[in-house]
C-alpha cells in the first residue's frame, strides 16, 4: 500500500522518537489519539510501517562485517540464500542479478569469526562457485528508517 | 569510559546486564511504556526511563518507525559498485550520500572503493538515477549494478548510530 500525507506525518514524528506515545504524537499533529492509533494499526497490518529497536552495532560488539558476494550455480542459488539467511551473523541476504547471484552482509564480533563464517560455512556450500568478500572501512550513510518488511 | 556512572545509575559506553534486559524487552515491544517495563523487570519506572534516556543519549539505541520501501513507491532495489578516479573517495562519497535514492553508502577496503544501496520506482527510474545523477558526479569513473531480486533476509535492528567519519 502507498501511504498518504497524514500517515507520513505520523511516521516522521515516530522517526524522531519511536517511543513517543500516541497521545504525544496526536498533540503535535493536532489530531485525535484515536486517529493515530487506527492509522498505525492499519499501516503495521499492511506491513508498510513497523516500529523497531535499532541498536548501535559497535556498542553491541559487532566489530567486523563484510559484503559476501557469491557466484553460484543457478539451481542452487535459492537454497544458498536461504541457508545464509538462517545465520545469526547474517544481516542481509538477497538473490541478485548482475555480476553476482547472491549478495549477503555478514556482521560478526571479530574478524576471526567473520573469516570462520565465510570459510567454514559459506564457501563450502553446495553450488557456490566463487566468493568475493568486501570489507567496509566506514559507513557514510545508512537509512535504517527504510527497510524491507517481510 | 566503561564503568563511569551517572546520577541515575546508568553506565556509559557498552550496555550492562540491566541495559541488555531492557533492550531485549524493547526488541519484542519497542513502544512498551516505562511502567510496563518496570513491572516486568522488577525495577522502578524512573530507573527504566533514565536508562533508556541514557542509552539514547549515548547513541546505543533508538526506537524508530521504519518504512517499507514499497510504501514510498520504491519497487526496485540494487547494490551498486562505484569506481572512483582522480578525486578523493571521501568527496565522491559525500556527493553520493546527498542523493535521496541512495539508502546506504559504505566505503570499502580496496576495489570497489564505494558500495551503495539504491532504491528506485522502477527500472527506468533506476537507470535515470545511475546515468543522470550518479555517473555525472565528478570522480565517478565506472558503476556496476547488481539488482536485488529476492530478499531472503533484511535485519533492521542494527546500524551504526554514529557513522564513522572518513579519514580526511
Amino acid at each position: 500500500m502507498m501511504i498518504d500525507d497524514v500517515d507520513l506525518a505520523i511516521v516522521k514524528e515516530l522517526q524522531k522518537n519511536g517511543r513517543s506515545s500516541n497521545r504525544e504524537v496526536a498533540r503535535v499533529l493536532g489530531v485525535s489519539e484515536g486517529t493515530i492509533r487506527q492509522r498505525l494499526k492499519k499501516l503495521e497490518a499492511a506491513k508498510a510501517v513497523r516500529l523497531g529497536l535499532v541498536t548501535d552495532s559497535v556498542a553491541l560488539g559487532q566489530a567486523a562485517g563484510a559484503y559476501v558476494r557469491i557466484k553460484a550455480q543457478p539451481r542452487y542459488g535459492r537454497a544458498i540464500a536461504g541457508k545464509i539467511a538462517e545465520f545469526p551473523s547474517c544481516a542481509f541476504v538477497g538473490m541478485t542479478m548482475g555480476r553476482f547471484d547472491i549478495i549477503a552482509f555478514i556482521s560478526a564480533g571479530s574478524r576471526e569469526e567473520l573469516v570462520r563464517v565465510v570459510d567454514a560455512e559459506i564457501a563450502v556450500m553446495k553450488g557456490v562457485l566463487r566468493l568475493d568478500v568486501r570489507e567496509p572501512v566506514a559507513t557514510v550513510k545508512h537509512r535504517f528508517d527504510l527497510m524491507h518488511i517481510p | 569510559m566503561a564503568g563511569k556512572r551517572t546520577v541515575a545509575g546508568t553506565s556509559t559506553a557498552r550496555p550492562d546486564a540491566i541495559d541488555e534486559r531492557i533492550l531485549d524487552e524493547l526488541r519484542i515491544e519497542p513502544r512498551a511504556t516505562s511502567k510496563a517495563l518496570a513491572l516486568k523487570l522488577s525495577m522502578t519506572e524512573v530507573a527504566v526511563a533514565a536508562r533508556i534516556k541514557a542509552m539514547e543519549a549515548k547513541g546505543v539505541m533508538r526506537v524508530v518507525a521504519q518504512l517499507e520501501f514499497r510504501a514510498l513507491g520504491y519497487n526496485v532495489l540494487a547494490l551498486v559498485d562505484v569506481m572512483v578516479a582522480n578525486r578523493k573517495i571521501k568527496d565522491v562519497a559525500d556527493a553520493l550520500s546527498k542523493l535521496d535514492r541512495v539508502g546506504s553508502l559504505t566505503v570499502m577496503l580496496g576495489d570497489p572503493p564505494i558500495i551503495i544501496q539504491v532504491q528506485a520506482a522502477d527500472l527506468s527510474d533506476l537507470h535515470d538515477l545511475i546515468i543522470n545523477h550518479i555517473a555525472t558526479i565528478p570522480g565517478v569513473e565506472q558503476v556496476e549494478t547488481n539488482l536485488i531480486i529476492d530478499i531472503a533476509k533484511w535485519r533492521s535492528g542494527s546500524a551504526e548510530l554514529h557513522p564513522m567519519s572518513l579519514p580526511k
